[in-house]
Parts: structure tokens; C-alpha cells; sequence
């Protein structure tokens, strides 16, 4: 439809061209710029082996605004690290939100085989599932909490850990010393920078607000970590260590990660699959090693390849 | 399909938005006959009601269209006016002149104390509407301690009937002779028995009119600005703070005339209880009018003013004849009150909070 | 040390610092004026018992998000029940003022409830809402108190008049329960009831505890952030009406605890505005809007009795007027002003 047109990515014009001189695909390799190497060709030398399928969505729908899921029907192996990735608004963000109980979703999504309750964020939990919301200061922290507290509470109240169960389990107490050196222990492990166990959220960076998010995801033991957006808004040291520490993880426990992130490099360089959202619905599932403009493509959706010669040719009408 | 089910929409709406007044409506329906009342009777004690009050409850106007809420330190304005006739009184100014006066002195005063409220609002943004009960007790401390400690003492209050016998403070009932219907009996108007203060009526008829031309100047579109979206608002340059000041401002300074009106008519002022009074009355005739805590239009008012008054009138008696206890009446005209103005800020609160689903509803889309 | 000084002072706030200063002044100020100091700390020291569990009832609600309680009446209505519904009954002495408890208490559980399930469907409105049911429910009881079969001859109006009377006397049931148990006395003008404080601490230990459990972390949780709380798996409405019932149930203990000192159970309109000196007091204590401690509750009360014990009997004796009142409305509602205007928080 257009005569011209401009390519941005990160904040800078990539390439402007016009429209006629130009194919989809060469649009979309534009639009997701050069290929990781290095970090993808490392990881190849690892077998990866996964289990059977351990998430199952059918026909999955979240009324989130502004990341509305319509369709979504995937399956995630036991092990495996998979990436949700696709244009801002189209619903990558929801898939995870819905999942997890935080908005109004319908449809079946089913872990290890049985289906699970939806729209209750205690039955997620329950079955084994964590998230670390992209929203850090809204839903993931306590601000004006210590960074105890916000590490420690999903834990206890979904499975009781810190607890001291008195009067014969009558009374269940907060086991302030455990929960303490949790904290320490989390502290020390991902190099949290903080005066203390008792620091309010508030006052951390981002960078750091994360690691106690992630920490609080990781206390609970998940076998299902959702991570939405972890690496927005912080330092690249800080960037490194989350995906370091998500890779580890996984390596070391065996947890199934689920990443939703707008970077597609990011997910490229760290997952073993990528799905690529667009208007709510699945486009496509590549596996991550795929050349970026196949992304590209699956990101603008359905696109009719139109040639040159068709164009000029409506034009004249 | 779609209009029909528009047009049964609407009626619920209907209901749903207007429950308070249809409410009040029915139970004026039930009493009225109970109590024994003549027709007579009614039609003479609304209009006085009406003439007596209407000013007070217009002033609640400008807070609500500006999204600030009740003011309940509408009563501020009520201390500056009795104030004023305070003074009016000690001077013995009489007739129209002494209401004028009282007003000219208390309008100082009420600028004043508007301009504290509403710096003290926008510090409490999104609590208005307590924040302005609790200012409109503190304020009183403060009035009590000028009326009752300071007042001749160290102001000269000339007229010992003023004082309380220990010197200094004045008393808890003023007869204000001076000004006593002074405004009503200016133009006399009697239909087959019924007096109506046309005077009054006047006034308050050119003040409606002044309020339908404020809310088209621009200080009044951006009040209605500020009250459906702050941010917004504030993203289109409108001065927020100020704008919101000069909201309470308005509605102080109408107050305190409101209160000066209201007095002559009844004549006698209780020092230290009158004013308190005027907010709680004025706030609950305005909600039972179908006004709610962010939109309020002069039908409104004068729909409130007739329905609580005709409610407060009614329920004793009605009380007596049910159960045989006047005192119950009396109660029960209480609990009305109260409870009517709670029960319209759940419903506005509810109404809030299932407009937002809504609107997110609608936000996912034609699916 | 510096250092450690302007840390205290942010922490405490000036206000609380100046109403501080002012009540020292004037328990210094006591016996130059005539007034015996150990009468008054004395008294001060027993109005804290009588009103500490009013004021410690305001700290659930508090916590978890729903505002100030301005809808303590509530929690008194049940106490008031309960304390009428014992003299009714008959039974004398501690006997009589458990059996009290034991009516008000399932009561306010009822009634708090009730309360819960209102404030949930109106989140962000609460505070003015609780002060108009408060109101509301207090004008209603005004009709019930009239209309409830009691025939108890102590309690209703003389001369074969039927209904309740304003105010009834405990004395010869329940007077003191409480506060005769352990009771120091130096001099003639010293009384310090250690029942009472005793039964005050226990209610104290027994809200702290509850913070301390599972369920009144979540509770706190609530308050500080609900979508945390939701996201974690917690029911947070379930929540929010444990922490009104717990309000309401501390309020119905703390007006029986103040009645048995006070010695008469005040009906009719006497409720009407017992909630503001409570909220006022925690807010004296260094309580906010969404957080309050124990702390807060002692030293708030303490603060605030204080002023109104002091204030009548110094400056009356000073200025040969009675100013107490005017003092106590410009002090109880500037606390309170001053803590709604703290913290610009529009969580619309």
C-alpha cells in the first residue's frame, strides 16, 4: 500500500526503501537484524534431551488488555527451554499471564497430562508452576517490604516452607531464622546487591529487583518456570546473569523454562524453541538455531508475496 | 437483535443509575398517608425547604463536576457565614443591608478557609471526600476556639445579650432579629395560603443560571476536564492544582452565603451546631436527588432538596402512627440520613468498579 | 549521634514530636499549677488500659489495605449487646463480664462479616463508607435499643416505660472485673489496675501473634500490595474479611474492657463518634494509612490520653477556663488530617 518505507529497530533506522524494490523477506531480515553466532554454535555441541510433554494449552484464550490471546494451542517438552516471542501487543505476554491464573483465560491447558483449574492462581501454583511477571514492581514485589519477605512469601504460603507448625499443626508460624537464611542463601547465590536480608524492594535497581523476583520463583522449586520479559529495563551484567542463572537451572534441576521476550535474539540465544505469537494466535514454532527472517516472517503474520511487477501494475489502474 | 436488546438495557440502566430517588420515592409514597399530613401542609413546608436550602446544596456543585467529590468542608463556608452574622448582629445592621453585610464580612473569611481546604485536597488526592470530614471537624475546633474563647475578649463584642454570662464567648442561640426573613419577606407572595419567598426563589434561579453559564466558560470545561480524567487533564495543560483550589474556592464561598440565607429564614442561630448540620443535610439532599460522587446536575438538587425534606418531615410522625414512639420517628429520620448517603456512595463505588470491568470487556474486542 | 536524632525525628514525624513535647510540658507544668502529678499520671495510665483495645482494633484493617476503621461502631454495637444481654441474664462479677464476651464476641463475628463482604465490593472507597455505616448502624441500633424486649429493671426506662436507658450502670455486675484483680495503689491519688493491663497485653500478644502466623503474613501482604498477594495464589477478599472481622471482634472486647472501667455502658448515640479518638490515637502512634504496629497502638495511646487527661486540668487551672474540649477536637482531627495528607497515594 505504501510507496516508501523505513525500517527501525532498537530506536534506529536500519533502512529505508521503497516498497516496489523490495521482498517480505528481506523486510523481515531487516527487521530482526544479523544472526547470533558464537553463543548458538556452544550450545550445539550439548545434547539436549527432553521428556515427555509436560504443558499442553489447547486452544488457549486470556483476556489480558493490550495482550489479548485468542488461539493458542502449544506443547512444551519437559526440559526444554521455549521461547514465546512476537511484535509488542500481539499476545506473547499473555500466553504466560493466563496460564498462571492472573487474567480472565478459557480453553484447556493441561500439566504432566491432567487438566489443570483456570483463573485461580493458587491452583497454578499448586501443580508446580511459577511466573515471574514482567509487571516487577506491580505484581512481582513488595516494595515496601524487605527483600526477605518478597523472596520467601509465594513459598510459604503455597507450600508452607519457613513454617513452624506449633500446637500440634494448629498454629502456623513464621519461622523468621528460615527465612532469613533463604534469603542469605539467595542473596549470596545471585549476587543480589543489597544491605541486607531486611532492605526494602523499593530500593533496589531493577537489575536487583529481578534477581529477587527470579529468587522468589526459584524458592518455590518450580518443575514450570514462566519468565516474562526478564531482561527489561536492567544492566548488561545483570542481563548475563539472569540468563546464566535460567540456563543453570535448567541444566542442574531439570526445570521446564518458558520465556516470553520481546528481544528475539535473546530468545535465540538461550532457547531450544521459539514460538512466535501475532494477533493472538500461533504463527509458527522454529526451532531457535532457524535463520531470523523465517521469525520475521512468522512476526508479521500472514503476508501475501507480492511481486514487483504486480505492484506498479495496480498503481497504473 | 441488537437494538432490542439496547432498549431493555436502557430501562435496567435507568433504574440502576436513578435507584436512590426511586427508592426515596416509594417510601415518601408509603409514609405520607401514614403520617396524616395535609396537602396543605406539604406543599407550604417543601417550599420553604426549598427556598431555604437549595443554595447550600448548588454549592455542592463545582467539587462534583470538578471530580473532587462531596465536599463535606462545605461547612467551612457555613462557619465564615455565621460569622458574619455574628458581627451583623453585635452591629444591629438590619433588613437587607444586614444579610449584604454578613455576607461581605464572611466572603473574606471564606476565602480563606476554601483556599486551606483546598490546598489541604489536593495533598490527599484520591481521599477527598475524608479528607474534607475530618478538615471540616479540625476547622470547627478552630471556630469554636475563635467563637467561644476569643469572642469578647479580644474581639469587642458590643451587645451583652451575644455573651455568655461568664464574659466572654458567645452564646449557643442568637436571635437573629435583624435579619429574620428578610430575604423572603422582600417580595411577599401568598397563593391561596401558601407564602412563597419569591425573593429567594429569585436568587436562586439567578444562581442556576450563573452555574449553566459557568460550565460553558473555560474554567468550567476544565473543571469538567479535571472530573472525568486527571491525567488527561493535566497532559492538556490545565493547571491541576489551581483549577482544583478554585473549585473549592467557589463552592466555600457559596456556602457561607447559603448558610447566611439559610439562617434568616429560620431566624435563631445555634453558635456552635448549625453549621454542622448544613453539610450533612446538604450532602445527603443532593445524593438522594440521584447525584452521585462524580456527576451531579441541578435537577438533582432541587429533586433532593424536596425528597429529603419531605422524608425528614414526614418520618416522625409516620414513626408515631406505626410503632407509638415519636422518639422513633425522630430515629428513624436519623438513620435515613445516614444511611442514605452510604448507601449511595456503595452504590457509586460499586458502579466504579463494574464500569472498569467493562470497559475491559469491551477493550478485548468484537470476539 | 546526630545522625541517630535526625533519623528518629523523620521516623517519628514533627507533629508527633511537637504533641510530644507538648504533653511533657505539661506534665511538668502539673504541679506548679496545682495539680497533683501522681493523680494524673495515674489517670492517664488507666485511660490507656480502658481505651488500648479500642485503638489496637483499628491495626488489622490497617494492615491489610481497607483504611482506617471508621466503622468501629460495628464492633461496639456487638460489645453493647453482649454487655446488656449479660445484665439482662443477671450474673454479677468476672462470671458476668466473660458472659458478656462470650454474646459479643460471636456477634462481632457476624457483623464483621457482613462488614467484609460490603468493603470488598467497594475497594478504593472505604474509609467514607465505613464512616457512614458506622453512623447508619448506631441510628438503627437508636431504634433497636428502644424496641428490644429487655426487662431487666436496671437497664429500662422508670415508671413502667418500656425500652433501654441512655446510659446503665454496671455497678453491682460487672464494675472493675477487670481492673480489681491486682491492683497497685501508692498514696491516695495512685491506681494502677494491673488486671486490665494485663488482659490489654494479652489481646496485644494475641494480634501480634496472629501477624506472625501464615495467615496474618498474607493479611499484611494484602495490604501492601494485592496484586503480589493474588499473584502468590492468596484469596485477598477472603483475606480482607478476616482482617474486619478481627477488627470488629477487638472492637466489641475494647468497649466491654472500657465499660468495666468506665462503669456504665453507654447506649443510643454514645457510639456515634468512638471511632475518631481511636483513629486518632494510632495516628499520633506513627501508624499510616496501610501499615500499623503494636508500637503504634501504646505509644499512640499513651499520647493521646495523655493530652486529654492533662489538658483539662492544667490549662483549666492556668487560664480558669475549660478549653479541653476545643483542644482534644484541633489535636484528635490534625493527627488525622496529617496522616491523610502524608502520603500522596491515589491508588485509583
Amino acid at each position: 500500500m505504501c510507496d516508501k518505507l523505513v525500517v527501525l529497530r532498537d530506536g534506529r533506522v536500519i533502512q529505508e526503501a521503497k516498497t516496489g524494490e523490495t521482498n517480505v523477506r528481506q523486510i523481515a531480515s531487516w527487521m530482526v537484524g544479523r544472526q547470533i553466532s558464537g553463543v548458538a554454535d556452544a550450545a550445539e555441541e550439548k545434547e539436549r534431551k527432553f521428556g515427555e510433554v509436560i504443558l499442553r494449552t489447547q486452544n488457549l484464550w486470556v483476556d489480558m488488555p493490550g495482550e489479548t490471546v485468542r488461539d493458542v494451542s502449544i506443547e512444551v517438552r519437559q526440559g526444554e527451554i521455549f521461547g514465546l516471542g512476537g511484535l509488542a501487543g500481539q499476545g506473547k505476554v499473555g500466553i504466560s499471564n493466563g496460564i498462571m491464573g492472573l487474567y480472565v483465560s478459557g480453553g484447556k491447558v493441561f500439566v504432566k497430562g491432567k487438566e489443570i483449574k483456570l483463573n485461580d492462581p493458587n491452583s497454578s501454583l499448586m501443580e508446580g508452576m511459577a511466573f515471574v511477571s514482567e509487571d516487577r514492581r506491580g505484581v512481582g514485589l513488595l516494595l515496601e517490604e524487605g527483600i526477605d519477605w518478597n523472596i520467601t512469601f509465594t513459598a510459604m504460603q503455597v507450600q508452607e516452607k519457613y513454617i513452624l507448625h506449633l500446637l500440634g499443626g494448629l498454629l502456623k508460624w513464621r519461622d523468621d531464622k528460615a527465612v532469613t537464611k533463604c534469603t542469605e542463601e539467595y542473596i549470596k547465590a545471585l549476587e543480589i546487591r543489597c544491605t541486607g536480608p531486611k532492605q526494602r524492594a523499593v530500593e533496589l535497581s531493577g537489575g536487583n529487583q529481578q534477581k529477587v523476583c527470579l529468587a522468589k520463583a526459584f524458592a518455590v522449586a518450580p518443575e514450570i518456570l514462566f519468565v516474562s520479559e526478564p531482561t527489561r529495563g536492567i544492566d548488561v551484567g545483570a542481563k548475563k546473569l539472569v540468563l546464566d542463572t535460567l540456563r543453570r537451572v535448567n541444566e542442574e534441576t531439570g526445570t521446564t523454562i518458558i520465556m516470553t521476550s520481546s528481544e528475539l535474539e535473546e530468545l535465540r540465544s538461550i532457547c531450544d524453541r521459539v514460538a512466535i505469537i501475532n494477533e493472538g494466535r500461533l504463527s509458527g514454532i522454529l526451532p531457535a538455531k532457524s535463520p531470523a527472517e523465517e521469525f520475521g516472517l512468522l512476526m508479521l503474520g500472514h503476508v501475501v508475496e507480492r511481486s514487483p511487477d504486480e505492484i506498479s501494475a495496480e498503481r497504473c489502474r | 437483535m441488537a437494538d432490542k436488546n439496547k432498549g431493555s438495557f436502557n430501562i435496567k440502566n435507568i433504574l440502576a443509575n436513578n435507584a436512590v430517588p426511586i427508592i426515596f420515592i416509594g417510601l415518601s409514597a408509603i409514609a405520607i398517608p401514614i403520617s396524616g399530613f395535609s396537602a396543605n401542609y406539604l406543599i407550604q413546608e417543601m417550599l420553604t425547604r426549598l427556598a431555604r436550602n437549595s443554595f447550600l446544596v448548588l454549592s455542592l456543585l463545582i467539587p462534583i463536576l470538578a471530580g473532587m467529590g462531596l465536599n463535606f468542608g462545605m461547612v467551612l463556608g457555613a462557619m465564615a457565614g455565621q460569622i458574619g452574622l455574628i458581627f451583623v448582629t453585635d452591629w444591629a445592621v438590619t433588613g437587607v443591608y444586614g444579610m449584604m453585610l454578613a455576607g461581605l464580612i464572611g466572603t473574606p473569611i471564606a476565602i480563606i478557609l476554601g483556599y486551606i481546604c483546598g490546598a489541604v485536597l489536593n495533598r490527599a488526592k484520591g481521599r477527598e471526600m475524608v479528607t474534607s470530614y475530618i478538615l471540616g471537624f479540625f476547622i470547627n475546633g478552630v471556630y469554636q476556639l475563635i467563637v467561644l474563647y476569643t469572642m469578647g475578649r479580644l474581639i469587642p463584642i458590643s451587645n451583652p445579650q451575644l455573651v455568655l454570662s461568664r464574659g466572654y464567648g458567645i452564646r449557643n442561640a442568637i436571635n437573629l432579629t435583624g435579619v429574620r426573613h428578610v430575604l423572603d419577606n422582600l417580595i411577599p407572595v401568598s397563593i391561596s395560603g401558601i407564602d412563597i419567598p419569591l425573593a429567594t426563589f429569585i436568587l436562586i434561579g439567578l444562581f442556576c443560571l450563573l452555574i449553566i453559564w459557568f460550565r460553558k466558560t473555560k474554567l468550567g470545561q476544565d473543571m469538567r476536564a479535571l472530573g472525568q480524567d486527571m491525567k488527561v487533564a493535566e497532559e492538556a495543560g490545565i493547571p491541576v492544582e489551581r483549577t482544583r483550589i478554585i473549585a473549592i474556592l467557589i463552592s466555600t464561598i457559596l456556602a457561607c452565603y447559603g448558610q447566611i440565607i439559610f439562617l434568616q429564614n429560620i431566624g435563631t442561630m445555634n453558635t456552635y451546631n448549625s453549621h454542622e448540620q448544613a453539610g450533612m443535610f446538604a450532602i445527603a439532599a443532593i445524593l438522594i436527588g440521584g447525584a452521585s460522587v462524580s456527576r451531579a446536575t441541578i435537577t438533582n438538587v432541587f429533586v433532593g432538596v424536596v425528597l429529603f425534606h419531605l422524608m425528614f418531615v414526614v418520618s416522625p410522625m409516620a414513626g408515631k402512627e406505626l410503632i407509638g414512639q415519636a422518639q422513633l420517628g425522630e430515629y428513624f429520620r436519623v438513620f435515613v440520613s445516614y444511611g442514605i448517603i452510604a448507601l449511595a456512595l456503595v452504590l457509586h463505588a460499586w458502579r466504579r468498579m463494574r464500569a472498569k470491568a467493562e470497559a475491559r470487556r469491551s477493550l478485548r474486542g468484537e470476539d | 549521634m546526630k545522625e541517630k536524632l535526625q533519623a528518629f525525628i523523620e521516623n517519628a514525624g514533627w507533629p508527633r514530636i511537637i504533641i510530644g513535647l507538648f504533653l511533657l510540658s505539661l506534665f511538668i507544668a502539673a504541679p506548679m499549677v496545682g495539680v497533683r502529678l501522681d493523680a494524673s499520671l495515674s489517670d492517664t495510665l488507666v485511660r490507656v488500659g480502658m481505651n488500648g483495645i479500642l485503638v489496637l482494633a483499628m491495626v488489622p484493617m490497617v494492615q491489610s489495605g481497607c483504611g482506617l476503621n471508621f466503622g468501629l461502631p460495628l464492633g461496639i454495637i456487638a460489645g453493647l449487646l453482649g454487655a446488656v444481654t449479660s445484665i439482662q441474664i443477671g450474673i454479677e462479677g468476672s462470671i458476668g463480664f466473660l458472659l458478656a464476651m462470650v454474646i459479643a464476641v460471636p456477634l462481632a463475628v457476624v457483623f464483621g462479616w457482613m462488614y467484609g463482604q460490603l468493603l470488598n465490593r467497594v475497594k478504593g472507597d472505604e474509609m467514607m463508607i465505613a464512616t457512614y455505616v458506622g453512623f447508619s448502624s448506631v441510628a438503627l441500633m437508636c431504634m433497636a435499643w428502644l424496641l428490644l424486649p429487655y426487662t431487666s429493671p436496671t437497664m429500662i426506662w422508670g415508671y413502667g416505660g418500656s425500652g433501654l436507658r441512655t446510659t446503665i450502670s454496671v455497678e453491682g455486675f460487672w464494675f472493675n472485673a477487670l481492673s480489681k484483680h491486682l491492683n497497685i495503689r501508692i498514696g491516695e491519688f495512685f491506681y494502677l489496675p494491673i488486671g486490665m493491663y494485663l488482659f490489654f497485653a494479652l489481646m496485644i500478644f494475641l494480634v501480634w501473634g496472629f501477624f506472625r502466623t501464615k495467615t496474618g503474613t498474607a493479611v499484611t501482604a494484602v495490604g501492601s500490595n494485592p496484586e503480589f498477594a493474588r499473584a502468590s495464589g492468596i484469596n485477598v477478599d477472603k483475606m480482607r474479611t478476616i482482617s474486619v472481622i478481627l477488627s470488629t471482634v477487638l472492637g466489641a472486647v475494647g468497649i466491654l474492657v472500657y465499660e468495666q472501667s468506665f462503669g456504665f455502658v453507654q447506649l443510643y448515640m454514645g457510639p456515634f463518634y468512638m471511632a475518631f479518638p481511636a483513629v486518632a490515637a494510632i495516628l499520633l502512634g506513627g501508624a499510616s494509612v496501610n501499615k500499623a504496629s503494636m508500637v503504634n497502638v501504646v505509644v499512640g495511646t499513651f499520647l493521646f490520653q495523655g493530652i486529654l487527661t492533662m489538658t483539662p486540668s492544667v490549662i483549666n487551672s492556668v487560664m480558669q477556663t475549660d478549653m479541653s474540649e476545643v483542644i482534644r477536637i484541633i489535636v484528635s482531627n490534625g493527627m488525622i488530617l496529617y496522616a491523610l495528607t502524608r502520603k500522596v497515594m491515589v491508588k485509583r
